[in-house]
């Protein structure tokens, strides 16, 4: 398998303030956000291209930016179709989320509310996919999950739904006891005291 | 099918058995057809949120391929009592 997918943990919060970078200096939403953030920005752009590359070979389609990749070719989905590639892509992660941008430049209001709410209960290390670098994965995620819209949020594999329902269960606190189902302790747990239900 | 608030709003109330909707068009605010929407029903009683959303989508399955962005609120009637602004 040629490089597989690399494990696509978003540490944003790794490098506060650092701009996601594309190769070839062209806009957001290059080549360099076919990938979610692993903490490797800055120099050495040649390398985390040929990461992007290889992600993006596991779709079996250079759709970068609106154009192919020459000389990359059709990489068949040997492994299964695109359904079996996208129910591994939600499960390899405890949280995955399907945006319009990236956690550090989301490209519309209902992509952004998702990430800044994890942002708020310190979820940093998720999956983040940005289905504006490939229309396959844009379309793909909806039959998948039979839902209409981005973005689209999975929780240990299942789908949780969109930024309406994220929203509501942060709001009643469900999210919490969602994420302490995952091992993943809420960082609102820590600003106040809990009591215990 | 047509995207009007008000064809929405009919569908919604037909389909769910609604006591009560609300339909929004945002679209001003999203540059593309939007909506947001308000359904109160009984029939949401006992579901998640998840499957009381996607009971609003299958109603408007015909609509929402051709709507850019859709927001929706989905209560009970006994949740609204309790959250309908006084």
């Amino acid at each position: 398998m040629i490089g597989g997918i690399k494990p696509v943990l978003s540490n944003h919060e790794a490098h506060p303030g650092a701009r996601p970078m594309s190769a070839s200096g062209g806009p957001v939403g290059h080549l360099g956000h076919r990938q979610p953030r692993v903490g490797r920005r800055g120099a050495g752009m040649s390398a985390s291209v040929c990461r992007s590359a290889a992600a993006l070979l596991r779709w079996g389609r250079g759709a970068v930016g609106g154009g192919r990749l020459p000389g990359v070719g059709v990489r068949a989905a040997s492994s299964g179709g695109q359904a079996e590639q996208l129910d591994a892509m939600v499960k390899k992660d405890k949280v995955v989320v399907f945006l319009k941008g990236t956690p550090e430049q989301p490209q519309c209001g209902f992509s952004n509310a998702v990430v800044q709410i994890l942002r708020l209960h310190g979820v940093r290390d998720y999956a983040a996919y940005n289905v504006l670098d490939d229309p396959e994965l844009r379309q793909g995620i909806k039959d998948y999950s039979n839902w209409p819209t981005i973005p689209q949020v999975y929780l240990n594999g299942e789908f949780v739904g969109g930024c309406d329902i994220l929203l509501q269960m942060h709001q009643n606190g469900d999210l919490v006891e969602e994420l302490k189902k995952l091992g993943i302790r809420s960082a609102l747990l820590d600003e106040k005291n809990e009591d215990s239900k | 099918m047509e995207l009007s608030a008000d064809y929405l709003r009919e569908k919604l109330r037909q389909d769910l058995e609604a006591e009560h909707v609300e339909v929004e068009d945002t679209t001003l605010n999203r540059c593309a057809t939007s909506f947001r929407v308000l359904v109160v029903s009984a029939k949401f009683e006992g579901k998640p949120l998840l499957q009381r959303h996607r009971l609003v989508n299958e109603c408007l399955a015909e609509e929402l391929p051709h709507i850019h962005a859709f927001e929706q609120k989905t209560l009970t009637p006994e949740q609204w009592t309790r959250e309908r602004p006084k």
